[in-house]
């Protein structure tokens, strides 16, 4: 897909003046945040299971060229087979390959950030191969022609009433008179749709949520069970997984899942978590006759032994975002760009270049919360300033804020001044305020007291306080 | 593709913590031959009866009920029976099937 992570700044106002956008926020954040809380409460371990989840991928992280290996053994070993793919182009080069000496003409998808990271759809489209999406919210996202907005819930923007009128603008082979005003009927109405595509397709093309080195096992974890029938019905299953989804063993592997989806859905376990090792084998029921694993890279590596590679622990559960107060203010379409949220702030840059990305590290308030939640631990607020820090150096910054930086880098460094300027400035503020306590328009401010009204310093700075705190 | 196997996992060699590589080599040997047990949560652990305790709340929690049979034989009657008891049909599909 094509990337607009430097049309942050336009794309921030379009989607607070979208009320639509902002009712579907409104509406589902909490949900989030609520049903988290709940399954961590119901969970005395969680916390040392984010611990041990941790230790894991920081362990595989520092092994992962061996687990790589021996993760193809294993799927070599078990009839698979393993694509090496440096760039988004020869992971895109890999699969079309394959689709095209199977003769493949519809391929279904199970929900992958890397096949949208490699913007497959429209690759397989212009090698004459239908992709149909089978995951419910990604369908949606495919049939309205938009990147998804949230790593588990790609449709999380859309209400019913958007839904049902794309239903009934891509499925004119059905009765126009029908009723779609309920939810179970709309699910009802894509299941009937997909239910042929499975049938139909030459190849299923799946994501992986870890790959299993002990093993050579891909695993995918889904809660409406698509996943599964795109793998197993299809003559192909190609997998597309990123190089740090590796983890060495099945029991690490059930570690992970333990916190994946308590963060992700407030879910103790995801409904459907499949285990696909190698193709079908002579006293196998059902599966498919290949099973392809492409393996990608894309920057990844580059990543590795720097201070952001804390970042590859991500097992991409969401709650970054469904905790971010910038996340939920403005949607997963602001970000321009696959990964959205604070996890998308760091991945972005390291993907496509603090250049194109420069925008996206500084849509945090630091609040903390992301890391707060984060199942693997990743220090992100730490990661953003970062990023800020490459920003800085690189002269990425505007002119007047690199100005603004250097004019405060100036009273930082002369403590005593710096509380002499900060006292005048409390004062002088607290009387531009007069009785009302607050200011309606402030110069070099107009961001805030356009929207809001600053209220005025109270009482006595800081400082000041610390220092009659420590005599006394 | 052969070289993209090899230029990646180049790059991820040079990235990895300098050390003596026997001794990465023999941490995943380790790892990989003799899976170390995780932190199972206290829910999970116990006997069969603990188990069979916490499965019993966390079905119930979900509006699911749960009948223990002495004998694998029963379980039909037991089907037949709750069907019967909150009166829900037998799914005609199971009886179609059987007649052929």
């Amino acid at each position: 897909m094509e990337q607009q992570a430097s049309e942050f700044p336009a794309n921030v106002k379009r989607a607070i003046a979208d009320s639509q956008l902002q009712w579907a926020m409104t509406e589902t954040g909490p949900r989030f945040i609520e049903k988290r809380a709940k399954a961590r409460a119901n969970l005395p371990e969680f916390d040392a299971l984010r611990d041990q989840a941790r230790d894991i991928k920081d362990h595989v992280l520092s092994h992962l060229d061996l687990y790589l290996e021996r993760y193809e053994a294993k799927v070599v070993q078990s009839g698979g087979q393993v694509h090496w793919a440096e760039t988004t182009q020869e992971a895109r080069a890999a699969i079309i390959s394959i689709c095209k000496r199977l003769d493949a003409k519809l391929a279904t998808k199970g929900k992958s950030m890397i096949s949208e990271e490699i913007g497959l759809n429209h690759a397989l489209e212009q090698a004459g191969i239908t992709p149909v999406e089978t995951d419910l919210g990604e369908y949606l996202i495919q049939i309205r022609g938009e990147a998804p907005s949230h790593i588990i819930a790609p449709a999380v923007h859309l209400s019913r009433d958007q839904i049902e009128a794309d239903f009934r603008k891509a499925h004119t082979h059905l009765d126009p008179n029908r009723d779609l005003t309920e939810i179970p009927t709309l699910v009802e109405e894509a299941r009937q749709v997909l239910r042929q595509k499975y049938l139909d397709a030459d190849v299923g093309i799946t994501g992986a949520n870890f790959l299993i080195a002990e093993t050579g096992t891909s695993i995918i974890v889904t809660n409406e069970g698509n996943g599964d029938l795109t793998q197993t019905l299809p003559r192909a299953h190609i997998v597309i997984a990123s190089i740090e989804k590796i983890v060495p063993t099945l029991e690490d592997a059930t570690t992970i899942l333990r916190v994946l989806a308590r963060s992700a859905t407030g879910q103790d376990f995801a409904n459907y978590t499949t285990f696909s090792t190698g193709p079908r084998r002579p006293e196998d029921p059902d599966g498919p006759n290949e099973y392809h694993v492409v393996i990608l890279d894309n920057g990844r590596s580059n990543v590795l032994g720097t201070e952001f590679q804390d970042m590859l622990r991500c097992i991409r559960c969401g709650a970054c975002l469904n905790h971010c107060p910038v996340y939920q203010a403005v949607g997963g379409h602001a970000y321009g760009w696959v990964y959205p949220g604070p996890i998308g702030s760091v991945v972005t840059p390291a993907l496509i270049g603090i250049e194109k990305a420069r925008h996206l590290p500084n849509a945090s308030t630091f609040c903390g919360r992301c890391e707060e939640v984060c199942p693997m631990r990743i220090p992100l607020p730490r990661l953003l300033r970062h990023w800020r820090e490459q920003e800085f150096e690189k002269h990425l910054t505007p002119g007047a804020v690199r100005w603004g930086l250097s004019v405060w880098a100036f009273f930082a460094k002369r403590p005593k001044l710096y509380q002499f300027g900060t006292r005048i400035a409390a004062r002088l503020l607290n009387l531009m305020g007069g009785r009302k306590g607050k200011l309606a328009s402030l110069p070099l401010a107009q961001g805030w007291t356009q929207y809001r009204d600053m209220p005025v310093p109270q009482g006595r700075t800081f400082q000041a306080m610390w220092k009659e705190r420590k005599r006394g | 593709m052969d070289s993209a196997r090899a230029r990646i996992l180049a790059r991820i060699k040079r990235s990895t913590p300098k050390g003596d590589e026997a001794v990465r080599i023999a941490a995943v040997e380790q790892r990989l031959q003799h899976p170390q047990h995780n932190l199972v949560p206290e829910r999970g652990q116990g006997d069969e009866a603990h188990r069979i305790g916490v499965f019993t709340r966390m079905m119930e929690a979900v509006g699911g009920t749960v009948e223990v049979l002495d004998d694998v034989n029963d379980v039909p009657v037991a089907v037949a029976s709750y069907l019967r008891n909150t009166n829900r049909p037998i799914c005609p599909g199971i009886v179609r099937r059987r007649s052929k």
